[in-house]
């Protein structure tokens, strides 16, 4: 017995050493619901200017919950979120603060932060249709709501409904037809799906090329990135990308934000990466690498983007979408969405 | 017909050869014992005839079936053979009733349950049908293991060390019990130990082992009274060997003086030997001006074992009478069928 | 026998029991919240198909896997078939797979665009998808391949095990009885198997029930699935506790009908003669095909899948090879190993508890800290911060309370709670692994030691632990392996900039570049292999 508690010691002051590493020092912790490599070529260049040190925890789920148990303690003072509904699920729980700075309502416009500040969109992603080039070719006519059309009939493919942006589009759709008229969409997309919802936004793509479906919802972001993988950039070139409901209200947009904790420790250099973040250098880099719409006015999409031509976005306040989250969610199970 | 027939096996394993050039013929209704020291192969022969072991060469019939020769090996199971492991194999998780039926469970539920009885009834265990193997003494195991191996109705029994776990204040009695239980179901068996009284007591022919090959064949009597190597007289109880000169046909010249033959022993005359002694042909008689000193006494009841140191040589004997130590003693042999051996060469 | 145990020892055991099954109890603590009508309406709505789905996927695991590793396990065991040195270990080998790796490969291989298909398309002249049928690895079926193929060997090794410590005689006496050599498998070897394979079925059935990441990237709605969904999408914890509570009670539930099933069997045996290989004499085309049938499982959950790692990682190399690879990779060994010894020696300590105290209650500890293993790893980690946050935050309080500066955090969001994360989810194998080899040493070696004078520590130290070290081992080697790879509680657990190997791989794998992640997948799969090899190894020598 005596060895495990030897080995118990060396166990535990090690771990306490590790802990107290990040006290008092220039640095800044993050909570990414981003992939770290996506931001990883940002935060270097941070630390490069400010000498500031940036240190990531990536998950895809439960840092929220992370965040509310560990309380005042908590040593992060970001939280990076790749949908409204994380920024505002943050926001109800009370677990981030306002943020009064010049540079970043200068470098943000209104529509794209939270009226009392307490959450920042740093990009904007659209909810794109793609269509297949060879069967269908370009639809620039098409409404979210004709997914729902007998035409359609075995031509979907679409990830799960459950996920984050799917979420956000059905919840912009009960903000603007109402709920019932929502389930009924939904029942009618669910009866044209070619296949069970499953794989990511490019697996759709993958299956438009493949000839499994005609027509899959996906963010714009994704084929920008298709397009510069050797392997992948067949899918891209067999879809048209689309950008729905141009006639009426215009098409979904969905964001990707920044919030302060309300407990943050290092408070004055995570407001210096959140401007940062919002400023022309990263906003760049957001618009170069990850093929996303830059939030800051007068900052250049990429050259592939612009390509894809103008295009009228909804405009439907992103706290109304949030808010529909839970009905969106239950509509999803009551139609059976992705069984 | 013969119940067992083995002739010419030879068995091997891991390129050793453990049993070379074996034959022996059990006749029916008759208990065979293989009797050797550990490592001479019994087991083996054993597991060989069960098909338990795969034969380099030889046949090997049952009943008159042959069930081993070059190129063919009937399966185990096939065979019609009831063995008694030394751990009984008992199948932990049946009860006694479920172990016992575990041979028969193809004929219709009635036979197997008349048949059971009987075999319980037989080895008088009915009372403890329902019982687990844990919860039994180890006589009771065996005996449920006999008659798991009789109600299987086997053709012919194979018992490997039956005894050496059994309790030697009720061994023997065990041992009488399970031979008149075979011998009431008229089972051919054959029986491996290495104890002579075991062996003694419960077998009508006996084979003696050593180093793979059978040294001697015959009934208990026979190896006892003529054993055919100094290795089988030893091994079926020790004694004294001392030199010998054949006077005559019933006569030969020892250390102890002139012994006489009850049978003539066809030796040829004026020729060397070395005469083997039992403890009990030799008598004893206090004499204070004897030639012999009691060294030892060791009581056993109805007799006594007494070492006696006679000129360099220490004898064993079995007498009736009691001595004490360092008591002087004339001894003298008793006529008796002699056991001649050649010298052996140094 | 009842042995008069320190107090230390009867709290410690106590104390480890009731820590490690701390965050199951706070998981159904939240579980017992109102949870208003959502789980109404989830009842309403999808669960019956989550049930549905989750009793189909693990009754179907646990069938193939059964079917897959009783045979190899008999074979290994009983004959002498070609290869058999190389095949004992070779059938471990799938166990350093991590699912959802080998998830991911097949369906790079059997998809639309795969060789295979591609391969069948241009034989045949088909065009489209929607020319010919070909089964949709990414379904029911599929996931109930790809997890039996890689936790079959769970049940292969236990089963294995117990194969070779019946006693010959046994099989020997069935034969002799009339019995074919398979009727006497079915009659004897596997019911006297039967607490071995009771052990290992229940052991695939939890990691099947855990598994998140496979089934959801087969897009199979299970009740993990359910759990995350009514957490991550409707927030809320005590709906997702309370289905995790449910989960948890038929676990429990299952586990306790086996071991009611079996109180009456209590098996001490003795193991005689040696000359097992020819227990079954087969045929050389029948040992062949036995062969055959054991190298194609090697194949399916390892040979293949790994290949196909070595073939990305060649081609992405340079990619793949950094520095943060070697510091990764040192995270990784570090904590599986500081997990693997502490929940070997929590097995111990709750395991000759129970043997020793022998008192009404006495294998609660043993059982409490194992019920972690049923928790899926994200609902897990939820359970671990609710005690350390609770905790962090009382030390803080305290120390402020006495005008001193809190200390932070000292236990969530750091290598203490993935420890602890670790620990209660896996100890439950170490338990297993090191139980069985305590029951496996009969009581009159207990009573010997005791009459011989030896005080109930001394008679632990000196006989039995000795006589459980093999089983010590396997269970250090089996957490060692579960601990590289586990997944979803150290997205959620690890500390700042803290990445294992499985953490890494998994971000490329959940965006389909698995090729990015082969090389550390590589890693994963080799040093999960050592391990095994010395498993393999130790248990071919006694």
């Amino acid at each position: 017995m005596k060895k495990s508690f030897i080995l118990a010691s060396v166990v535990l002051s090690s771990v306490l050493a590790s802990a107290s590493s990040w006290a008092a020092k220039e640095e800044v912790n993050v909570y990414s619901y981003r992939q770290s490599f996506l931001i990883e070529p940002i935060m270097a260049k941070f630390t490069e200017e400010t000498g500031v040190k940036v240190n990531i925890v990536f998950a895809k789920d439960g840092l929220i919950e992370r965040l509310e148990r560990e309380g005042k303690l908590s040593p992060a003072d970001l939280v990076l979120t790749t949908d409204i509904s994380r920024s505002v699920e943050l926001v109800e729980k009370d677990l981030v603060q306002p943020v009064q700075s010049e540079a970043l309502e200068g470098n943000i416009p209104a529509q794209y932060r939270d009226p009392a500040d307490q959450w920042f969109a740093l990009t904007t992603r659209v909810r794109n249709v793609y269509s297949s080039k060879d069967r269908l070719g370009k639809q620039p006519e098409l409404n979210y709501e004709d997914l729902a059309d007998a035409k359609f009939k075995g031509k979907i493919c679409t990830r799960s409904g459950k996920h984050p942006y799917n979420v956000a589009l059905i919840s912009s759709m009960i903000v603007a037809n109402g709920e019932a008229e929502t389930k009924k969409w939904l029942e009618g997309v669910k009866a044209n799906l070619a296949r069970k919802p499953q794989g990511n936004d490019r697996d759709q793509v993958k299956a438009i090329k493949e000839g499994f479906c005609d027509v899959s919802l996906g963010n714009n972001y994704y084929l920008g990135k298709m397009l510069n993988d050797e392997k992948q950039v067949a899918w891209a070139n067999a879809v048209e990308i689309n950008f729905p409901n141009q006639a009426n209200r215009g098409t979904h947009v969905n964001i990707s934000g920044v919030s302060l904790t309300k407990f943050a420790p290092n408070k004055d250099n995570a407001v210096k990466l959140m401007e940062f973040l919002s400023d022309d250098t990263a906003q760049k880099i957001y618009a170069e690498v990850n093929f996303e719409y830059p939030v800051k006015p007068g900052v250049a999409v990429s050259e592939l983007v612009s390509s894809w031509g103008e295009f009228k976005s909804d405009t439907i306040p992103l706290a109304e979408i949030a808010k529909q989250r839970p009905v969106a969610l239950k509509l999803l199970d009551e139609v059976k969405f992705d069984l | 017909m013969s119940a067992l027939v083995i002739s010419n096996v030879h068995c091997s394993y891991n390129g050793l050869d453990i049993l070379s050039d074996m034959s022996v013929t059990l006749e029916e209704n008759e208990i065979l014992c293989l009797l050797g020291s550990s490592g001479c192969g019994k087991t083996t022969l054993l597991k060989a005839i069960a098909g338990l072991l795969p034969l380099k060469s030889g046949e090997v019939m049952i009943n008159g079936k042959v069930v081993n020769k070059t190129g063919f090996h009937l399966p185990p199971e096939q065979r019609k053979i009831g063995m008694i492991f030394q751990d009984y194999a008992l199948f932990p998780h049946m009860t006694v009733m479920d172990n016992v039926v575990f041979g028969i469970d193809e004929l219709p539920k009635k036979e197997q349950q008349q048949r059971a009885k009987q075999v319980l009834d037989l080895v008088n265990l009915s009372e403890l049908s329902e019982r687990y193997p844990h919860q039994l003494s180890g006589g009771q195991q065996q005996r449920v293991a006999i008659a798991r191996a009789l109600a299987y109705q086997p053709d012919l029994m194979l018992l490997d060390e039956p005894f050496s776990n059994i309790d030697s204040q009720v061994r023997l009695k065990l041992i009488a019990e399970i031979r008149q239980i075979l011998k009431k179901a008229g089972v051919s068996a054959v029986f491996v130990t290495h104890s002579k009284e075991e062996a003694f007591a419960f077998a009508d022919k006996l084979a003696v082992l050593d180093q793979g090959k059978i040294v001697q064949v015959g009934t208990p009597d026979q190896l006892y009274l003529r054993p055919a190597t100094r290795f089988v007289a030893d091994f079926l109880g020790g004694g004294n060997y001392l030199p010998a000169t054949v006077i005559d046909e019933h006569h030969v010249n020892t250390p102890l003086g002139r012994v006489c033959s009850t049978v003539a022993h066809h030796k040829s005359d004026a020729t060397s030997y070395d005469i083997f002694i039992r403890p009990q042909q030799i008598s004893l008689t206090a004499n204070d001006t004897g030639a012999g000193v009691v060294s030892d006494v060791q009581f056993l009841g109805a007799s006594s074992k007494v070492y006696v140191k006679l000129a360099q040589q220490e004898f064993e004997c079995q007498v009736a009478q009691h001595f004490t130590a360092q008591q002087a003693v004339d001894l003298a042999v008793m006529p008796h069928e002699l056991i001649l051996f050649d010298k052996q060469s140094a | 026998m009842y042995s008069r145990l320190s107090l230390s020892w009867i709290t410690s055991s106590w104390a480890i029991g009731l820590l490690l099954v701390f965050p199951v109890i706070a998981i159904i603590y939240q579980g017992l919240q109102p949870a208003g009508d959502l789980f109404q309406h989830l009842m309403d709505t999808v669960m019956w198909d989550y049930i549905h789905n989750t009793v189909l996927l693990i009754l179907g695991v646990g069938v193939l896997s059964f079917m897959m590793a009783i045979p190899a396990a008999w074979f290994m065991a009983m004959c002498d078939i070609p290869g058999r040195k190389y095949l004992q270990w070779a059938l471990m080998l799938p166990l350093a797979m991590p699912a959802y790796i080998v998830a991911g490969i097949y369906t790079e291989l059997l998809d639309f665009a795969g060789p295979v298909q591609s391969v069948l398309r241009d034989v045949f002249g088909w065009q489209t998808a929607r020319d010919y049928w070909f089964p949709n690895i990414r379904s029911l079926g599929g996931a109930i391949v790809i997890i039996a193929s890689v936790l079959f060997p769970y049940l292969y090794l236990l089963a294995r095990t117990s194969f070779l410590e019946q006693s010959v005689t046994l099989m020997q006496s069935a034969q002799l009885l009339g019995k074919t050599p398979l009727q006497a498998f079915c009659r004897i070897s596997l019911p006297l198997a039967r607490p071995a394979i009771a052990v290992g079925l229940s052991l695939i059935a939890m990691e099947t029930l855990a598994d998140f990441a496979t089934v959801n990237f087969f897009a199979v709605n299970t009740l993990t699935r359910a759990v995350f969904d009514t957490w991550q999408g409707y927030g809320s914890l005590h709906a997702a506790a309370k289905i995790s509570t449910l989960m948890l009670v038929v676990v429990v539930m299952l586990l306790a009908l086996e071991r009611f099933s079996r109180r009456k069997q209590k098996v001490f045996q003795k193991n005689m003669g040696q000359e097992r290989a020819h227990l079954l004499l087969m045929k050389p085309w029948q040992q062949w095909l036995a062969a055959l049938f054991c190298w194609s499982l090697v194949t399916l959950g390892f040979i293949f899948p790994f290949s196909m790692l070595v073939y990305f990682a060649t081609q992405y190399f340079t990619d793949s090879w950094t520095a943060e690879f070697i510091e990764f990779s040192l995270n990784t060994f570090f904590i599986a190993g500081v997990v693997a010894v502490l929940a070997c020696i929590i097995a111990i300590l709750v395991g000759l508890f129970r043997r020793l105290h022998m008192q009404r209650g006495s294998d609660i500890p043993a059982r409490l800290s194992s019920m972690g293993y049923a928790v899926p790893g994200t609902v897990l980690a939820i359970g671990i911060l609710i005690p350390f946050g609770w905790l962090d935050h009382s030390l803080n309080d305290l120390v402020e309370h006495f005008g001193g500066q809190g200390p932070g955090l000292l236990f969530s969001g750091t290598m203490l709670a993935l420890i602890a994360g670790y620990l209660v989810r896996f100890t439950a194998i170490a338990v297993g692994a090191v139980e069985s080899s305590i029951n496996k040493i009969p009581p009159s070696l207990d009573m010997v030691s005791r009459t011989l004078g030896h005080s109930p520590v001394k008679m632990v130290r000196k006989v039995h632990i000795p006589l459980i070290s093999k089983g010590c081992f396997t269970a250090v080697l089996l957490v060692f392996i579960e601990s590289m790879k586990e997944l979803p509680a150290a997205l959620i657990l690890r500390p700042f900039n803290f990445e294992t190997l499985a953490t890494y791989v998994y971000q490329f794998v959940s965006d389909e570049m698995i090729e990015h992640g082969a090389l550390a997948a590589i890693v994963i799969i080799l040093v999960g292999l050592v391990p095994l090899i010395i498993l393999s190894r130790s248990i071919e020598r006694h």
